[in-house]
């Protein structure tokens, strides 16, 4: 901002020094013409000797001294060039799709306004060769074993094919549940998930509430050090540190961080490093972890990932603050506090 | 993996109609806003010599007026109202908030101003000088389209100086210089030369417009959210995007949205995107990335907001 307005100094002074450099420049010339009559007059008369010269009584653009205007109607015709532009602004107002309905829209440039309802019981993936567009999409194969199937207020996706074709968010995946703005790539077609019901973004949220969770695990006595990463529970205020290269989850003793819980196996999860980011492992086939609301058999977590393992939901995030880490002995501390 | 990709990208080899007529509307709206510049300087002019008249009766100051009625009067009027709407075209084209339009078009009115003085009173000097009137009028009309054009590089503080829009912007003062001369000369230029101001206008507009037309290669749509369907056209080196009035390509009403959030930028005819900060989080074909070039057909995340780049 200030440096904007300093910018515009600096013109407006650059701009007045020349015009002084003119004038001086000018006054010379008319100055060197009439240096005998100059002497003649007197100062005022030399002023007006001086614009007479140099302005020679026609304007530059020769505009009359009476405008067709008066002065209300000339402003009245400004304030109405104004409102003409507030209507040029308000043309360009983007224009949001007003679907209320769950389907999929077309990217494909050459059908933009194309939109495809879905339909409340579960369906193959079929239909999608019957849409007329503009133009003809190759479209993979075997889209008859791609069932859609509705799931709570989304739909489920699940390819049976071996082989697929079918990218979502420019992955392939065989068994997911849609989220609001997924990008499906199925052959040529490109296609985005549209589902205003859902909330946006993520779709678990964090509550202040503290309830006794049955969580343990190593529990910060101070400032973090710089990357650690942190579990913290939702509905407890107390965060989880991991401070092993391998931490493992799961209800039995032995582990790093211990839940209580019957949907929790005895070892369900581990969290390891790899360089320097972390991945999250699940170690049980009939068991689920998942990582934003889906489900994943192992993945590198991001700083802000949500990890749901059994019915209790972690956010991960890695320490950003420079303290000192609190020291503390292996993963001793866990076990004593599991209350045995 | 790599045939998908491959169909993927070939059906953004059709000729993409959208983008183009994006392109021609974008001249329709710029040469509207010189005409509008072109009237409303031709308002002010009315309006402010109405003005001059009152103060020279009044002669509230003492002061002989002659000084104000001549060059710089009409210089300072005339580059009022064309630099308001033409240094807030990008603005009002892409749909920035109101209060952000406002304050372009009051910056627009200083510089304009300043640089009709500068332009008229140089062309005033020339006459003095016995060129010609004609010669120094086209002078200093070209020298207005190519100051407006410099002021806003050099206020605009992220993109670099671009010298073929401001040369662009001199040759179409210069054309509506010559037009303006020959309305002029056939008597038609209408009352208080109100056709001459508003095809110079357009004139300097419409050259600016077909400029960036040619400059733009690249463009970016919005898929989701609040902007759906707003293409960001670029037609410059170097970009900003993010959440704050002041960037190139302003992505209002997504969460997790910085305020300058990235870069993008043209290098060796590829386009690539870059990380402003270390907390921005940029996905690219739903990778993170800190910087990378941009593909046909790519599908980029910043915050909620979702994009798509294509080429033309």
């Amino acid at each position: 901002m200030y440096f904007q307005i300093f910018r515009t100094l600096c013109a407006y002074a650059s701009s007045v020094v020349l015009i002084v450099i003119g004038v001086i420049y000018s006054t010379i010339l008319s100055a060197s013409d009439d240096t005998d009559a100059g002497q003649m007059l007197k100062e005022n008369d030399f002023m007006q000797l001086f614009a007479d010269h140099s302005f020679q009584e026609t304007y530059f653009l020769k505009i009359d001294d009476n405008p067709s205007l008066n002065f209300t109607g000339s402003l009245l015709l400004f304030i109405a060039v104004l409102f003409v532009v507030y209507i040029l602004w308000y043309l360009r107002k983007p224009k949001v799709s007003k679907h209320t309905v769950t389907g999929f829209k077309i990217l494909n440039l050459n059908d933009q306004e194309l939109f495809i309802p879905l339909k409340e019981q579960a369906n193959t993936l079929e239909f999608l060769e019957k849409i007329s567009t503009n133009q003809k999409y190759r479209l993979s194969a075997n889209l008859n074993r791609v069932n859609l199937t509705p799931h709570q207020n989304t739909y489920l996706l699940e390819d049976k094919n071996f082989k697929n074709a079918l990218l979502i968010n420019r992955r392939r995946s065989h068994n997911t549940i849609l989220c609001d703005n997924d990008v499906l790539d199925i052959g040529e077609m490109m296609l985005l998930y549209c589902n205003k019901n859902m909330p946006e973004g993520k779709n678990l949220r964090t509550s202040r509430m503290e309830y006794n969770l049955p969580i343990y695990g190593v529990k910060p006595k101070g400032p973090v050090r710089k990357g650690t990463p942190i579990l913290s529970p939702t509905g407890s205020q107390h965060d989880i540190l991991l401070l092993r290269n391998t931490n493992s989850i799961g209800s039995s003793k032995f582990n790093d961080i211990v839940i209580r819980s019957d949907q929790v196996a005895l070892r369900h999860t581990k969290i390891y490093k790899i360089g320097k980011s972390w991945k999250i492992q699940n170690l049980l086939n009939h068991e689920t972890t998942s990582v934003n609301g889906r489900r994943i058999d192992q993945r590198f977590l991001n700083d802000g990932d949500e990890i749901a393992v059994g019915n209790i939901l972690f956010k991960f995030r890695i320490s950003k603050s420079r303290g000192k880490q609190v020291r503390i002995p292996r993963s001793e501390n866990a076990k004593k506090s599991v209350k045995n | 993996m790599k045939l998908i990709s491959q169909s993927i990208r070939e059906q953004f080899q059709i000729v993409q109609f959208i983008v183009l007529f994006m392109k021609s509307i974008r001249i329709l709206y710029y040469s509207t806003l010189g005409l509008i510049g072109g009237l409303s300087s031709w308002t002010i002019l009315q309006s402010g010599f109405h003005a001059f008249d009152i103060l020279s009766a009044s002669d509230i100051l003492g002061m002989n007026f002659i000084w104000a009625n001549s060059f710089i009067y009409e210089g300072a009027l005339i580059g009022l109202g064309l630099g308001m709407f033409l240094q807030a075209r990008v603005s009002l084209w892409y749909h920035h908030d109101l209060v952000h339009i406002l304050s372009k078009m009051f910056y627009g009115a200083i510089v304009g101003s300043a640089t009709g003085i500068l332009c008229f009173g140089l062309g005033q000097i020339l006459q003095i000088l016995y060129i010609s009137p004609i010669i120094s009028r086209l002078t200093s009309w070209t020298l207005l389209g190519l100051l407006f054009f410099l002021t806003t590089e050099y206020l605009s503080s992220h993109s670099r100086m671009f010298w073929p829009r401001i040369i662009s912007g001199g040759i179409g003062g210069f054309l509506g210089g010559i037009i303006f001369e020959l309305l002029m000369l056939y008597q038609i230029s209408g009352p208080e030369h109100l056709y001459g101001l508003i095809l110079a206008g357009i004139s300097i507009s419409l050259l600016i417009g077909m400029y960036e037309n040619r400059a733009t290669s690249f463009a970016l749509r919005v898929l989701s959210g609040k902007q759906e369907g707003q293409i960001f056209l670029l037609d410059q080196h170097k970009f900003t995007l993010g959440h704050s009035s002041r960037n190139d390509f302003v992505l209002n009403g997504y969460a997790e949205v910085c305020n300058l959030h990235a870069h993008i930028y043209k290098k060796d005819n590829q386009v690539f995107i870059e990380n402003e900060e270390e907390g921005s989080e940029i996905l690219v074909n739903y990778r993170q990335i800190d910087q990378q070039a941009m593909k046909k057909g790519d599908v980029i995340k910043i915050g909620t907001a979702l994009l798509q780049y294509y080429e033309i």
